[in-house]
Order: C-alpha cells, then sequence, then structure tokens
C-alpha cells in the first residue's frame, strides 16, 4: 500500500515537474498563434538549440548556470533572425507558407546539429549543489527535479502575471484580437511581432536547457516536443496562454501516471485525451472565448 | 482656414479589384467633413487609404502639408490622424480601462490625466472601468472607440466610420453632440456615414461618392436642400 502510495506521489511530481516545462514551450507556441497567426513548426528546433547550445557552453566553462543564461539568449537571436529575415515577409499570405517555411527550417535544423554535434544523445551535466535527493515524504525525489519544477512555475508564472496585468500583457492580448486596430492606434506592431517570437524563443531555450540535464540532448528530441507542444495548445485552446499552461499539466500528469500504468502506451493515452477534448469542446478547453 | 488634410487623386485597390478612381478631398482646419454615398461606394476604403492601413496605389495625401501616403499606420496615427472603425473594433477580451491604457501608449502627455479627461467626458466609461468591453451595448462601445481615439497621441483629425451604425435614435443623437462639442474644442473632422441627414447635419461641407469616384461637392446644407441631389446619389426622398 505505501509502496503504490509513494509510486503515485512519485508520478505527480514528475507529471507536475514535466508539465511546467512543457508549459515553456507551449506557452511560447501558443502566443505566436494567438498574436502572429503563424503555426511554428520551428519551435521544437529552437528548444533543441537551446539544449545543444546549453552543452556546448556547460562543457566549455563548466557551468551549468551559464548555460541556463546564454543559450537561452542566443536562442532568442536564432528566433528574431528567423522571424526578421523569414516569416515578416510571409504575415498574411496563406497559413501554407509559414508552414512550409517554419518546418523547413525545424529540418535545416536537425540536419545542421547532426553535422556540428553529431547524431548522439549528449547530456548537460546538473551542478554540484542541484546532485542527490531529497526525501519528499516517502519518496526520494532527486533535487535538481525539484529544481527544475521550481523555476518552471517561477518562469510560468511571471509571464502569466505580465500577460494578465502589465501593459506589455495588454498590448499583446490587443494585437492577438485585433492587429490592424493596434498599429492603427499609433504603436508599431512589426516590433511588437519580433518581441514576441523572440520571448517565444527565450522560453523554448530555457526549456531546452533545463530538461538537457534531467532527460537527454538528442537530435530527435526537436520534432519529439514540438507534437507534445501542439497536443498541449490543441487541449489548451489555440493562442490561449491559460490553456497552454492547463493544458501543459494535464499533459504532463497523463504521461507521468501512463508511465505507471502502461509505459508503452502512453502517447495513446494523450491523443485520446485530445480527442475527447476536441470534442467536447471543438476550440480547446480556452479556445476562441478569450484573447490570450 | 488652413488645409490640413489633402487628398490628390488617388487609386486604391483590394488585391485585383479597382475601388477608388481619382478621388481628391481636402479638409480644413476646424471643419466637418461628411463623406457620403451608398453602400459600397467607397466611403470607408477612402479612410482606410487615408490611415494607409489599404495604402493608395496613385496620388498623393498630404497632412499639414507633408506627404504620408506611404508610411505605415502606426505612424499616420502619430501625426495627429485618428480612426474610429466601422463596428467600432473595441478590444471586447479588454476591460474599458485597459482599452485606453493600449491607446494611451503613444502619447508625449501623462496617460492617467489624458485618460481622466476622457472618463470626465464619458461618464457612462467611467462608471464602466472594469467591465470587458466586448459585454457593453453597441452605444457604449462606440463611446469607447471614440474616447480610444483622443487618447494617445495628439488627435488633429479624427476620421470616423459610421458612427451611427447600428444604434437606436436616441443614441446616434448622443454620438452627433459629441462630434458637436469635440469640434468646438478644435478637432477637425472627417464623417462617413450612410446615415447622410445625421452627416449633413453636422457637416460644414460634403463629398458623394459613388463607385469610387466624387461625384458632388458642396456646403452640406446645400446639399441637403437639394431633393434631386439626395435622391439621385443617396435614394433619400
Amino acid at each position: 500500500m505505501l509502496a503504490e502510495f509513494s509510486s503515485v506521489l512519485r508520478a505527480t511530481m514528475l507529471g507536475v515537474q514535466l508539465g511546467m516545462t512543457l508549459a515553456l514551450v507551449a506557452a511560447g507556441l501558443t502566443l505566436i498563434f494567438g498574436m502572429l497567426d503563424v503555426i511554428n513548426f520551428a519551435h521544437g528546433s529552437l528548444y533543441m538549440i537551446g539544449g545543444y547550445l546549453g552543452v556546448t557552453v556547460a562543457s566549455q566553462f563548466g557551468s551549468f548556470w551559464l548555460a541556463l543564461l546564454i543559450a537561452p539568449l542566443a536562442v532568442g537571436v536564432v528566433g528574431a533572425a528567423i522571424e526578421v529575415f523569414g516569416l515578416r515577409a510571409l504575415y498574411g499570405r496563406n497559413p501554407l507558407y509559414h508552414i512550409l517555411l517554419t518546418f523547413g527550417i525545424a529540418i535545416m535544423v536537425q540536419g545542421l546539429v547532426v553535422e556540428i554535434w553529431g547524431g548522439q544523445s549528449l547530456r548537460i551535466e546538473a551542478p554540484e549543489m542541484l546532485s542527490g535527493t531529497v526525501s519528499v515524504g516517502p519518496v526520494q525525489y532527486p533535487v535538481y527535479w525539484l529544481f527544475v519544477l521550481a523555476i518552471s512555475t517561477v518562469l510560468i508564472a511571471a509571464v502569466w502575471l505580465m500577460i494578465d496585468r502589465s501593459d506589455l500583457g495588454i498590448l499583446m492580448r490587443a494585437s492577438a484580437h485585433d492587429t490592424e486596430m493596434v498599429d492603427a492606434l499609433g504603436i508599431d506592431v512589426s516590433k511588437v511581432f519580433t518581441g514576441v517570437f523572440v520571448f517565444g524563443a527565450i522560453l523554448a531555450g530555457i526549456a531546452g536547457v533545463l530538461l538537457g540535464a534531467s532527460r537527454s540532448v538528442s537530435p530527435g528530441m526537436g520534432f519529439g516536443v514540438i507534437i507534445e507542444a501542439f497536443v498541449i495548445v490543441v487541449i489548451g485552446g489555440l493562442g490561449s496562454f491559460k490553456g497552454a499552461v492547463y493544458g501543459a499539466l494535464l499533459v504532463g500528469l497523463v504521461t507521468a501516471y501512463g508511465a505507471l500504468i502502461a509505459p508503452s502506451v502512453t502517447d495513446i493515452f494523450l491523443f485520446a485525451m485530445m480527442a475527447v477534448v476536441l470534442m467536447v469542446r471543438p476550440n480547446g478547453l480556452f479556445g476562441a472565448t478569450e484573447a490570450a | 482656414m488652413s488645409e490640413l488634410l489633402s487628398v490628390d487623386g488617388i487609386d486604391t485597390y483590394y488585391g485585383e479589384s479597382h475601388v477608388l478612381f481619382d478621388v481628391s478631398m481636402s479638409v480644413d482646419s476646424g471643419e466637418v467633413v461628411a463623406l457620403v454615398g451608398r453602400n459600397g461606394a467607397g466611403k470607408t476604403t477612402t479612410l482606410r487609404s487615408v490611415m494607409c492601413l489599404t495604402p493608395a496605389a496613385e496620388g498623393t495625401i498630404e497632412m499639414d502639408g507633408e506627404e504620408i501616403q506611404d508610411l505605415d499606420p502606426h505612424d499616420v496615427r502619430r501625426r495627429g490622424i485618428s480612426w474610429v472603425p466601422e463596428e467600432r473594433r473595441v478590444f471586447g477580451g479588454l476591460t474599458v480601462a485597459e482599452n485606453l491604457r493600449l491607446a494611451a501608449r503613444g502619447g508625449e502627455d501623462d496617460r492617467t490625466t489624458q485618460i481622466e479627461r476622457v472618463y470626465e467626458r464619458f461618464p457612462r466609461l467611467d462608471e464602466r472601468r472594469d467591465q470587458h468591453a466586448g459585454t457593453m451595448s453597441g452605444g457604449e462601445q462606440q463611446m469607447l472607440a471614440i474616447a480610444r481615439a483622443l487618447v494617445g497621441p495628439e488627435t488633429d483629425l479624427l476620421l470616423l466610420d459610421e458612427p451611427s451604425e447600428g444604434l437606436a435614435p436616441q443614441i446616434v443623437e448622443d454620438v452627433a453632440d459629441i462630434i458637436r462639442e469635440l469640434n468646438d474644442e478644435g478637432v477637425t473632422v472627417l464623417l462617413v456615414e450612410q446615415n447622410a441627414e445625421m452627416a449633413l447635419g453636422l457637416a460644414d461641407r460634403a463629398y458623394v461618392i459613388e463607385t469610387g469616384e466624387v461625384v458632388h461637392e458642396s456646403p452640406a446644407d446645400e446639399l441637403l436642400n437639394d431633393r434631386e441631389a439626395m435622391e439621385t446619389y443617396l435614394g433619400v426622398r
């Protein structure tokens, strides 16, 4: 009985942690869709670049913390380049163009990553102070995972507050609703677009470094995470930030509990859940009724 | 009176379809000018061309003597032209206060002062600061759309697109009063209306536009009293 309780508790903690980290990826995906009307297939690549740059910085300078700082910023620069030199020319076009461009970028990034870092999976060295385990009730839980849970939660809470309260959040919600009107009010929307894209890229980069030290970093991780992120965003409602957070928690928990019950069919649980949500609420849990 | 806005021979397209043909008009500082015509004549497109939302392919548009037809919409707004669009387009998911905070961003003045000033003018909005704009009545949304156009960068010229659309007659009166008040305070107005009688009652001068061409220009009361012209151009008997 005790053994069962402890494995459920452990799965719950794991699920919440995974959910909050996935929320970092899904948040960017959903915000970019909500404001730019772009389905960004390259979002998983940004996450992957974060992981690989994290590996390089951490091994070059021997510091996880430096990796956590520098890699996401570098991913932000990559994001800016994609938006300014790629997507900007395609706004207002048929979404097929966005999909072709971002999908093409995703494939290129995957090829480049194999070229530069090789095909084997790598790992970021977690810092000494976060090694070992700590007991949470009957569960021995890795300190590093608790750290990932804490930092992801703090970041998501900060983004939530920012969108809900700040001027920037108001601007983001208004632009998601009617960009032309925002432009006509005297606000340069193209700068907002770049800003949101870079912001989403940085969040994905952070997730890449965080998970790079707990899972591993491999050339398939970009496409792996984009599928999870799409499930989250579809469940939560395309364009809704709140939806992405709740959706991510749901996906995290289902993945963790699924691993407990029937590890080989976890993915089926996820897609079944998505199908059910879509049947009951076609716009997702928070879709359409709310701007961001 | 000095010329504030001058539209000179513009041609505007939506994709392949040619909407405005060699349209010219001018608005002097302090005037209320009405632009009337039937549905689909090109009234909205004219305002969109001035805002550079649907940029003119040919011709020039000058504000205060400077060409603006190649600017982006946000730069047009910063030159003192403010647009109240058809169907109001308030940000429905934002509260009244958030709508105004957003619009006041681009302004030089202290935002709070600016916003308090519009609350004084629109007490209904003051009462509804925290209400989501999407849940308000059409009249209240129209007030918010006008209020939103008055904060932010200085507004010298107000472009109003169908402000009476879908409103009860009493509310149309209120909107007309507000336009009159604003004009008395020095705001120049270019008013597009289906409701020709309301527009001509407010305006100093009027242009009639028909299938993308300006077909008539006169003082507003002259057009209002010209029964033949009213019937031919506007279908008003």
